[in-house]
């Protein structure tokens, strides 16, 4: 974690005057993203608007989508956003742990810090949590907040990301009296924090890769079991140039 | 019944039974017992019940499950008679079994060392289980026996 804050500060120190004065030195940028960070002739900030990098740091701009799909242990993933008006980002999820753990999920993102080395992200989502395995059984609504935060640099993107989830369990209670049965329910919460340190390597502006490591503390008190993933990003094929 | 209502039946029925977690069923039964004794115990005693499942666990059942324990205070002399309701959790275990010991030294240790040394000990299973209300005569006619001693 410290590492690649330190990491990231130190690239950005050495890296954006350069990139700034290269910036004002071209009066007019032939190919500037839209967005005013991406110039793809540069390789300074070529990646910076990629696919990618969108994931990692959660959100888009209109129009751009973006996949990842990811496995690792425990934890695989299937993670898709669409970027829309005012900064708005729908996503959808499907997560599992080993088969055994299930939860779809809807979102909507939104990114609060916008720089160019810098991505902060927020994220809500609401899903479905299912433990079909018979001793560990859980299904209930699951919510969660996220946030996302990225410094693209060149290439790479190191990242974090943090959430709380929230899951409602409801349970039955039947009281079998000589008058008969009695049905009551009670409800649970439950709660699952998550952190996850990784980098993003940006392949093409449309491919990326993702090596992660989780930190999941499901079901809390439970104790933590940490883990890692690998992932392939893409997404953004036919976006104007 | 319009499109709309059908919808919301159909949720509502899937949320109803499908995101169920713990699903427990308790049985309620009230346990009225007479207590024999080989002697009269004069003596102002506790008589300690406990009430067990017959057979209790999963794939592996073992003999005897505690569901519940609890003290009858006899003031002048033994308890001769208690009535209790209990919830017994029919679906992790089978049969019932009310097993109960007298305490004449009042220490709460059946036969404890330093303590009276002959406490009066007994068991019964219950063959009417499961029923809402079970008469039974619980006579304590052993000595020093732990529960597991006496069955099965």
């Amino acid at each position: 974690m410290t590492f690649w804050w330190l990491l990231s500060v130190g690239l950005l120190l050495v890296e954006n005057p350069t990139a700034e004065a290269e910036t004002s030195a071209t009066p007019e940028p032939v190919t500037a993203d839209e967005s005013g960070h991406g110039d793809r002739d540069n390789p300074r900030t070529r990646f910076l608007e990629s696919a990618p990098f969108d994931l990692a740091g959660g959100g888009a701009r209109p129009g751009r989508w973006g996949v990842e799909l990811s496995g690792g242990w425990p934890w695989s993933r299937l993670r898709a956003q669409v970027g829309l008006a005012h900064g708005l980002t729908p996503l959808l999820e499907f997560e599992t742990a080993l088969g055994r753990r299930f939860r779809p999920a809807i979102g909507l993102g939104l990114r609060w810090v916008d720089r160019p080395h810098v991505r902060l992200t927020g994220e809500v989502l609401l899903g479905w949590l299912f433990v079909p395995v018979p001793e560990l059984k859980k299904r209930g609504p699951q919510g969660e907040l996220r946030i996302r935060l990225a410094f693209p640099v060149r290439r790479v993107a190191p990242y974090l990301t943090l959430g709380t989830r929230h899951t409602l369990l409801t349970d039955r209670l039947t009281i079998e009296r000589a008058t008969g049965p009695e049905v009551s329910r009670s409800y649970r919460h439950n709660w699952t924090g998550w952190a996850t340190v990784g980098l993003v390597v940006a392949i093409t502006e449309h491919v990326g890769i993702d090596l992660g490591i989780d930190y999941p503390w499901v079901d809390a008190p439970t104790l933590p079991i940490p883990g890692f993933h690998g992932g392939l990003m893409f997404g953004g094929f036919g976006r104007r140039r | 019944m319009n499109q709309h209502n059908t919808f919301g039946l159909a949720v509502g029925l899937l949320l109803a039974t499908s995101c169920i977690n713990n699903d427990v069923v308790l049985f309620e039964t009230e346990l009225v017992a007479s207590v024999g004794y080989l002697q009269a115990f004069d003596q102002p005693a506790t008589l300690h019940i406990e009430v067990h499942h017959a057979e209790f666990g999963g794939p592996v059942p073992h003999a005897l499950g505690l569901i519940a324990s609890f003290e009858v205070e006899g003031e002048t002399r033994a308890p001769d008679s208690w009535r209790e309701t209990i919830l017994v959790p029919t679906e992790e275990g089978e049969g019932l079994v009310v097993y109960a010991w007298l305490d004449l030294d009042n220490d709460g240790v059946l036969c404890g060392l330093n303590g009276a040394g002959n406490e009066p000990v007994g068991l019964i299973k219950l063959a009417e289980f499961p029923s809402h209300n079970l008469e039974f005569e619980l006579l304590l006619d052993g000595v020093c026996l732990g529960p597991e001693r006496l069955y099965p």
